[in-house]
């Protein structure tokens, strides 16, 4: 393993663990999760809509709750060791600053990844849990209303007894836990009766939510660059104005369609994030095609390599 | 001022312990200490890393609650308000507002202290003189170095005129001249009657100024008592005269040994770089 | 002495937000808002659909960026400084520590009233520069300027005395022998209120249906009067209707308006303020032209009757009030910030102020839980039945309720976007609930946290 590999590991692993040991993480995740999981328990009334609007509820949970930790991830992990100074004494050893950049680019991509993933498995619950015909699914919702004390019991009892970090170790438990009520979720019915295996859980979610994903490394590749400069309220705002000017992107070009030079800029600057909004799709019967993905997976890597470029030009002029 | 029996800062079997979560205790910061500060004195307080200092220091500011034992601070518990208006501060680092230049930064703690007018201008503009920060009293005090910045916590901390004064690391980030600026700054401020409590690991410096030292070690106080007592070492003398001639000097040897069983150590007196320093900075044609 | 250093901090605070250009980025993220939404979103075209535009998206746009700058700088101004330690050398000073809490909530106001004033300033200018400039006549122009650019109190049709009426009605049926047997007079009483409401709101082919409306005394100072109204058509296309309003209580007051209207579609209607100078009771009647056997209209039901907008006052100061009912908002969203962060940690702090913001803001569907009990109610029985589960979160739900309803009910931007008077009363109501009851609590709570918080 030569030694920049080595460097690049300890960089990227020293942020992915400070990242899951922040308590506004922890939140983040938690919350995104209680909100895609209780979204289908409180709406009841769209006749038939129900798992649509879950569905959809769902994917708008990850987009949003994701960009804002793309956005305090990337500042609390380069911002705010610009400011305090610890970044003095990395370089003060044989570190490159891209070498630096790529590893806490890494680290936050490594977090939304692990986001995505419980999202994901939420995301899944969420749809099984959606009531039809006016029926809960009650032993869905037990598991649901069990997990907190599955999760943070243990989790506690391990910092009570070895002092290991409640943080880290509940959001490890709680994807652990989301995956197990997936899996034993796909084998039984809304009665309890043995199924056979996925049939009781749309799978088409998974490759929606990766499209999400992948949606959400664009925006961490933005917010790192962001963060080069900016703190995290800045960084937020701003990615939140992408958010809001991508999805309205053909609307702004459509209004200086008589400017073409300025339409055309416009779309090259902004990310087309309409081309990643999957719940069109699901509708009705709809699926995500591997291409639809692969598609904005290109798409993506261009548009963040280029963005991580320009972020990297300016930390490597910033001076400490 | 302060109590009765004249002590400034009194603490009997004084404990902190740090908990965790789950309110089992994780560390006993300060264990037990009996601390007496008297009216006029300057008090060291000495210790390696993680011996308790910075706590003890911060119980009598009022920032952390004791766990247990009792401390009055000129008299009243350390939290009252009443307190604060005869106390001045100054951190190891200097907490300032970035964005505030020295002469904003002294007129909003004199605010704070109450001080308005006249009184308040003088303050301000006469601190600023004495810590010699006249040429940069109109920069933010994030464009100064660290011993300029030092040279404001020190300011804003006699802006009351404080009958007792604390001090974490005062000569931190300044020069030996600066050093013995503050020094003979603080003497002056002792004589008036001020009492002073320092925490610093320039045991030199200390051993400059301070009337009486205490050495915490784990929490505890294992030493306290004067500088002079402390540093005496009664079984020994140390005699300066002039350089005699070989055959005398190894006469007077000779017969110190057969009186005391010892043959004396012979060595030549010297200076202090310090001393060494200040000489050849001040007597350089370009100090003003 | 507390006065002084309270202000001390307060000035702190706002030296600190000019000196880290935050107030700068403010002022330039909320002007380019303001200007820039209303040109960015399309409106219908018409001159009135530009202005409510400008009113809704402007007013809201100000609302939400300023609400969520003050729950950052408020849960920051503490916990960031305790973070920083710079707080160590304010707080051995002999101040309590509720004059530091005061002195940053007086700070945070400050900012807030100077970027309200800017708001309330842009959208002023905003407004009346849309209306001149437009290429819209002259009377149009006037029209919408009535309608938008003037604080209109909503007068409601008064109630019929249904009771008096039912009694009237049960007395000629009984006279007249038609009423059915072994029906109780009290039945009969409410089936026959059912038939009148309903008949009130229903308009048959040539039918019609009159309102009446109490004027204030007050003068109207030359502006119209406004008749907003709307009616739905059993009819499923919705073709339009050709009908007459007839205005004025007496013949030689009375005039006729012939009006064109789709179903569903809301209409404004604007009137003289000459047609009641007789008394205060102004008397509008509805006629149907047509005779189209196949659509009977429903003029809207109980709930959305006709409205008569009357003037009360200026667009300026009606603004104003609508902006210090958004400042006494802004007090509590700031105690709550400061209050979260003597606490938490500066993520933590504005993860939970955001939590209570969002909360607020399901206030809808809160209320709606709290009045129906509806929340989620296992179907596993032939009636639905209650569970101990269903019981708490429904409590929960009710003190959610009971919490988040001043705040609902004391929303002015919507007032503001209609024309609408934000009155006297809602403001004292504002100031009384706002500042005077949350923020003091939230005060209390975050001061007594900070006394016993240590900063070690």
């Amino acid at each position: 393993m030569t030694i920049g590999f080595k460097q690049f590991i300890a960089l990227a692993g020293l942020a992915l663990t400070d990242l899951f040991r922040q308590p506004a993480t922890f939140l983040l995740v938690l919350t995104n999760i209680a909100c895609t999981i209780l979204v289908p328990l409180c709406i009841s009334h769209q006749l038939g809509q129900q798992t649509h609007l879950a569905v959809d509820s769902a994917l708008a949970f990850e987009f949003v709750f994701g960009l804002i930790l793309a956005g305090y991830a990337a500042c609390s992990t380069l911002h705010n060791e610009c400011r305090s100074g610890t970044i003095l004494i990395i370089f003060s050893k044989p570190v490159g600053r891209l070498m630096f950049f790529l590893a806490k680019f890494t680290a936050v991509a490594l977090l939304l990844a692990f986001f995505v993933y419980c999202s994901s498995m939420a995301t899944l619950l969420a749809e099984r849990l959606a009531p039809r015909n006016f029926e809960f699914d009650m032993l869905g919702i037990k598991l649901i209303l069990a997990s907190p004390f599955v999760v943070f019991i243990p989790a506690g009892l391990l910092n009570f007894r070895t002092h290991r970090s409640f943080v880290p170790t509940s959001l490890f438990f709680y994807a652990l836990t989301l995956t197990a009520m997936v899996l034993i979720l796909s084998t039984l019915d809304r009665e309890g009766q043995r199924v056979a295996f996925g049939s009781m859980v749309d799978w088409r979610i998974l490759p929606a939510c990766l499209l999400e994903g992948i949606a959400l490394l664009l925006l961490a590749a933005i917010a790192i660059s962001l963060a080069s400069r900016l703190a995290a309220p800045a960084t937020v705002t701003l990615l939140l104005f992408l958010l809001f000017a991508g999805l309205v992107s053909d609307h702004l070009a459509g209004l200086l369609a008589s400017v073409p030079t300025a339409g055309f800029v416009l779309k090259m600057i902004l990310p087309d994030l309409q081309s990643f909004w999957p719940a069109d799709k699901l509708s009705d019967s709809g699926a995500l095609s591997g291409a639809m993905i692969g598609h904005a997976a290109v798409y993506a890597t261009a548009y963040g390599m280029g963005v991580l470029c320009l972020g990297y030009t300016a930390f490597r002029e910033k001076q400490f | 001022m302060g109590t009765q029996n004249g002590l400034v800062i009194e603490a009997r079997k004084l404990t902190k312990i740090f908990r965790d979560f789950w309110h089992r205790p994780k560390v006993t910061a300060v264990h037990g200490i009996d601390l007496e500060i008297r009216q006029g004195e300057i008090f060291g307080l000495l210790g390696p890393n993680g011996s308790g200092k910075s706590t003890t220091l911060k119980m009598i500011l009022g920032l952390l609650h004791p766990s247990s034992g009792d401390l009055t601070v000129l008299g009243k518990p350390p939290h009252d308000v009443a307190v604060k208006a005869r106390m001045g501060f100054m951190p190891e680092e200097s907490y300032l507002y970035k964005y505030l230049t020295a002469v904003e930064i002294l007129n909003f703690y004199a605010n704070l202290y109450g001080l308005s007018g006249s009184l308040k201008k003088e303050r301000v503009e006469g601190l600023i003189t004495q810590v010699g920060l006249t040429a940069a009293r109109n920069r933010p005090i994030g464009e100064f170095s660290k011993g300029m910045a030092r040279r404001v916590g020190l300011a804003q901390c006699l802006l009351n005129d404080p009958d007792l004064i604390l001090l974490d690391e005062p000569t931190s980030g300044l020069d030996p001249i600066a050093c013995r600026e503050v020094k003979d700054l603080l003497l002056g401020l002792a004589k008036r009657g001020k009492t002073i409590l320092i925490c610093s690991h320039h045991l030199a410096d200390m051993q400059d100024i301070c009337d009486r030292v205490a050495i915490l070690l784990n929490g505890d106080i294992c030493t306290q008592g004067t500088v002079q007592d402390l540093l005496i070492n009664p079984d020994t003398l140390r005699l300066s005269l002039p350089a005699p001639p070989r055959e005398t000097l190894s006469a007077i040897l000779d017969y110190i040994e057969q009186e005391t069983g010892r043959r004396p150590v012979v060595d030549h007196t010297g200076r202090t770089l310090e001393s060494v320093f200040i000489e050849t900075v001040t007597r350089h044609p370009s100090t003003p | 002495m507390m006065l002084i250093r309270t202000t001390a901090i307060a000035w702190l605070t706002v030296r600190e937000a000019v000196r880290s250009k935050l107030l700068l980025s403010l002022t330039s993220l909320l002007v380019a808002g303001l200007v820039g939404l209303p040109l960015l979103i399309s409106s219908d075209h018409t001159l009135a659909g530009k202005i409510q535009i400008i009113l809704t998206y402007t007013t809201t746009f100000a609302t939400t960026v300023l609400s969520l700058t003050t729950l950052w700088i408020g849960c920051g101004g503490v916990s960031a400084e305790i973070q920083d330690r710079r707080f160590y050398l304010v707080i051995t000073k002999p101040l309590h520590r509720y004059e530091l809490w005061l002195g940053k909530w007086m700070g945070i106001m400050v900012l807030n009233v100077a970027l309200l004033a800017l708001t309330g300033l842009i959208i002023s200018t905003m407004a009346h520069y849309t209306i001149q400039s437009a290429q819209e006549p002259l009377k149009e122009k006037r029209h919408v300027s009535e309608q938008f650019l003037l604080a209109h109190q909503i007068l409601r049709p008064l109630t019929p005395d249904w009771s008096k009426i039912t009694v009237e009605a049960t007395q000629r049926l009984v006279q007249s022998g038609r009423i059915p047997e072994k029906m109780t007079t009290e039945a009969l009483q409410k089936k026959l209120i059912e038939e009148l409401k309903i008949q009130r709101f229903t308009i048959p082919p040539k039918g019609g249906v009159l309102f009446s409306f109490q004027r204030p005394a007050a003068e109207t100072l030359g502006h119209d009067l406004i008749l907003n109204y709307r009616f739905d058509s059993t009819r499923p296309e919705r073709t339009p209707v050709a009908a007459s309003w007839v205005m004025g209580n007496t013949p030689a007051h009375q005039f006729h308006i012939g009006v064109t209207n789709y179903p569903g579609v809301p209409a404004t209607l604007a009137l003289g303020d000459d047609v009641s100078a007789a008394t205060n009771i102004l008397t509008v009647a509805y006629q149907r032209l047509d005779d189209d056997n196949q659509a009977t209209l429903m003029l809207a039901d109980q709930t959305q009757e006709p409205e008569l907008l009357v003037p009360y006052g200026s667009f300026e100061m009606n603004l104003m009030r609508g902006l210090f009912v958004i400042l006494c908002r802004l007090a509590f969203l700031a105690a709550l910030g400061l209050t979260a962060g003597c606490l938490l940690s500066t993520p933590v702090a504005v993860f939970v102020a955001f939590f209570i913001i969002i909360l607020m803001a399901s206030s809808g569907y809160v209320e709606f839980v709290a009045t129906s009990g509806v929340f989620y109610v296992p179907h596993e029985g032939p009636a639905p039945v209650q569970t101990w589960l269903d019981k708490m979160i429904l409590s929960l739900f009710h003190f959610f309720h009971g919490i988040t309803l001043p705040l609902t009910r004391l929303d002015p931007v919507p007032l503001i976007a209609t024309g609408r008077v934000v009155s006297l009363e809602m403001t004292l109501q504002a100031l009384g609930w706002l500042v005077g009851l949350y923020s003091t609590i939230a005060a209390v709570i975050g001061i007594t946290l900070f006394n016993r918080r240590e900063l070690g």
